[in-house]
């Protein structure tokens, strides 16, 4: 009676089985798959250095001064005064100092503080002005003038001299 | 009745439960021959007085509204034999007087019952879905591979089941040989070896998954500890910028899932200017005056000073007269000079470190099953073999319409040694098994068994045969036959047996040796056990044992069941190198301390050189790369596993060594 159906004894098809796993490349190179962390902490930073100085010197000169021209005898030691031996001296009692050139205010007779407070000003206090407008300062320096003792004689008061002249 | 009467009825399809009413004669039965095969349904070949109408003109079989439909009984004394089944063609012989008519007894559903059949065999271990491609489970044939079973026919009721091959469900017919009934007829007797037995079955199995995991693994500490230069906590000659941002690659299957980096140190610069005076008037109103400055930019960082350009060095010095009156003298002096610094920057970081894995991995499965039979070859190496090595899985992990993997867990490092991965390994057993045992029928014997016997006779019982020419034998009945020969009015009954040629007896279990602690504090479901053999509980002959596998993968050592620590996943660990040292001897230009003769042209070639020289010279050699190897998240991993297996115990139907 074969024949007449399809033999159903359990036949196990080839194909019933899963397809074979998918092959991933093998992984034999050592040198791949690193973590690598790259840098560089070094940086270039300029920096800077300067310094200056300078100093400077400046002296003032004396361009004239009033004296009085003064003989000064030998006092013995019993006080006694001795004519014959003498010295001739120029006590000077107002100088006249230049300094380098200086923006000042001049003198207007207003701001400016005398010297020689109470002794007013003077037709000798005025201080010029150079062409540039600038007033050279000029310092006024007085002192106290001499006094005539018994060995001291003021020949002659207030003789002005210039500093070529001196 | 008389014995040995047949009847035949046409019936409608509807007449499922044959009664006394189909006991009839709709056609006249010359002959017949009511034959099963084991695995086919029964069939009935009928030779018949040809039909003919009332008119006696001949009509046709297969005319519409005849009936195709047929009950045949034949009485066996005792009991009838029945049968139910469809013509199944033309009829042969059509224009003879006659007829052969072909009947089958195959339900009409088969196809359903053999599908709702074969959703109640889907069980471990004799079917596997995870060595089953997705789109040939819902195969009924597929489902008894792993069984020694095969489908069963009623040839009554039509309704399908299957019957195991080695011993039927439904009893044993015994022909002892000693009672009027238990004797088989003298002729018709007969034995036959239908092949050699199969004496080994060799299986090679793929199980597949892939190993899937997300996590982080926290780095910090193992770069802090590791890096060979540090100050307190913080990572030499790198940037903040250096470090790897989130997102960024650290090998197979890793990249930072968090990172944190911060500078230590501030280079930035500031200028600091100075400048100061101090005149003294004289008493004699000269003065003297005294001015000074400097400047200078400063980095908030350390410096390494390099090399210096002097780029100023002037003085002068002036002395006379003022033509307007007095004298002045002065003297000045200028100095500047460039350093170029290095500095070199730490940073404080961290670094987690995520990982994606999906690595494939296979478990290698291998085993062989030797069948415990008797030889009928005298050199029993000349037996056949078996070896069946196209086993493979569908991925493990791969969740097929919704239902969990069969791995269960993705992360698992091996398969074959959890609870399911044994039952795939008893499945491989059940397939071996299953050609063993089938092919240990080896010996089949017919015999022609009295009429009144036959109503006994399913496919789905043994038989048990005593007879002096063969002695004793046991075995499945295969196939039996029925046929009357019209020609002399004989019955002829034939039943045919399979008998298996084991020896018997069942596989032992043991305990094995325990490998942590004695088995009074905990037992097989804590502990592993060395050689420990269980049965197969599915197997109820108890027929083979087989030794569960201990996991040992042959990987990488992650365990993504774990929290995982740098440690583990450190495949190499962390170098840390830096350029190369300038040469000895190496002078970077400059101009020394006399910038006076130096042209503002020469000055900035000077300025050039020196970066050029700083750039390619100093800055290399502060130079960073670190580098380690995580351990690869794409890697593929297999492992072998030998599984030990008892020898299958197989049943002594027939003894070949029988003394």
């Amino acid at each position: 009676m074969r024949g007449f159906e399809v033999v159903v004894r359990p036949v196990v098809f080839p194909n019933i089985r899963p397809a074979p796993a998918r092959s991933l490349p093998p992984q034999d190179d050592p040198d791949k798959g690193f973590a690598v962390i790259r840098g560089n902490g070094a940086k270039q930073v300029s920096v800077t250095n300067s310094w200056s100085s300078s100093a400077s010197n400046s002296q003032r000169e004396e361009t004239q001064r009033r004296v009085d021209e003064t003989r000064v005898y030998q006092e013995n030691e019993d006080g006694s005064v001795n004519k014959s031996n003498y010295v001739d001296i120029e006590v000077a009692n107002k100088m006249w100092m230049k300094g380098p050139p200086k923006d000042t205010a001049g003198f207007n007779g207003d701001d400016v503080v005398p010297t020689d407070p109470g002794r007013g000003y003077t037709g000798d206090d005025i201080v010029p002005k150079g062409k540039d407008g600038k007033a050279n300062e000029v310092q006024i320096d007085y002192y106290t003038p001499v006094k005539e003792k018994k060995n001291i004689e003021i020949k002659k008061k207030n003789v002005i001299k210039k500093a070529k002249e001196s | 009745m008389p014995a040995g009467l047949p009847y035949f009825a046409w019936v409608d399809a509807s007449e499922t439960t044959f009664g006394a009413e189909h006991m009839r004669w709709d056609e006249a039965v010359f002959s017949f021959t009511l034959s099963q095969e084991e695995g086919d349904p029964a069939s009935l070949t009928a030779v018949v007085r040809r039909p003919r109408n009332e008119a006696g003109g001949a009509i046709g079989l297969l005319g519409p509204g005849r009936k195709i439909w047929a009950w045949f009984a034949l009485d066996c004394g005792p009991a009838l034999i029945k049968f139910r089944g469809r013509l199944v063609g033309i009829p042969t012989s059509i224009f003879e007087e006659l007829v052969t008519l072909e009947f089958v007894a195959r339900p009409f559903d088969v196809v359903a019952q053999k599908e709702a059949l074969a959703d109640t065999l889907r069980v471990l271990p004799f079917y596997d879905e995870a060595v089953i491609d997705k789109e040939r489970r819902d195969d009924p044939e597929v489902v008894l591979e792993g069984y020694t079973k095969i489908w069963f026919y009623d040839p009554v009721t039509h309704v399908l089941s299957v019957s195991d091959e080695i011993t039927g469900e439904d009893g044993t017919v015994s022909f002892d040989g000693g009672s009027e009934d238990g004797k088989v007829l003298w002729d018709g007797l007969g034995l036959t070896l239908t092949s050699g037995p199969l004496s080994r079955v060799d299986i090679n199995a793929e199980f597949t998954w892939t190993q899937q995991a997300r996590g982080t693994v926290d780095l910090t500490d193992y770069l802090l500890s590791h890096w060979p230069d540090k100050q307190e906590g913080a990572i030499y000659s790198l940037n903040a910028a250096d470090w790897p941002k989130h997102g960024t690659g650290l090998g197979d299957g890793w990249e930072v899932a968090e990172s944190t980096a911060q500078d230590v140190l501030d280079f930035s610069t500031h200028s600091e200017s100075k400048s100061g005076s101090l005149t003294f008037e004289e008493q004699d109103g000269g003065t003297s005056t005294t001015q000074w400055s400097s400047s200078s930019t400063r980095c908030r960082g350390p410096l390494t000073m390099g090399p210096h350009i002097v780029t100023n060095n002037t003085y002068s010095i002036t002395f006379g007269g003022n033509p307007d009156g007095g004298s002045n003298a002065s003297v000045s002096r200028s100095f500047s000079e460039t350093f170029t610094g290095i500095g070199v920057q730490f940073i404080k970081a961290t670094l987690v470190a995520g990982y994606s894995a999906e690595r494939q991995c296979t478990e290698r499965v291998s085993l062989t099953l030797l069948a415990d039979v008797q030889p009928i070859l005298t050199d029993p190496e000349d037996g056949e073999a078996l070896r069946i090595d196209d086993i493979r899985s569908i991925n493990l992990s791969e969740v097929i319409d919704g239902a969990p993997p069969i791995i269960d867990d993705p992360r698992r490092r091996s398969y074959i040694a959890t609870e399911r991965g044994n039952r795939s390994v008893e499945h491989l057993i059940a397939l071996a098994r299953a050609h063993l045992m089938k092919r240990a029928r080896v010996v089949e014997i017919a015999f022609a068994p009295k009429l009144a016997r036959m109503p006994e006779i399913t496919l789905r019982k043994n038989a048990f045969l005593a007879e002096p020419r063969v002695g004793e034998a046991a075995g499945k009945i295969v196939g039996y036959s029925i046929a009357l020969d019209g020609s002399d009015g004989r019955v002829n009954c034939e039943v045919r047996i399979g008998c298996t040629i084991g020896r018997g007896g069942v596989a032992t279990a043991t305990t094995g040796t325990p490998a942590y602690c004695s088995t009074d504090y905990v037992g097989f479901d804590y502990q592993r056990f060395v050689e420990r053999t269980v049965l197969v509980d599915a197997f109820e002959d108890s027929s083979v044992g087989y030794q569960p596998p201990d996991a040992s993968p042959n990987d990488d050592g992650i365990d993504f069941l774990s929290a995982l620590r740098a440690e583990d996943v450190i495949e190499v660990g962390l170098v840390v190198e830096h350029g190369p040292e300038p040469e000895e001897g190496e002078v970077p230009p400059a101009n020394g301390t006399d910038a006076s003769s130096t042209s503002d042209d020469e000055m900035q070639n000077i300025f050039d050189a020196q970066n050029a020289w700083i750039q390619q010279t100093i800055i290399p050699q502060y130079e960073t790369r670190a580098k380690f190897k995580l351990k690869s998240m794409t890697r593929e991993f297999s492992t072998d596993y030998e599984i030990q297996v008892t020898d299958l115990k197989v049943p002594t139907g027939y003894d070949l060594e029988a003394e």
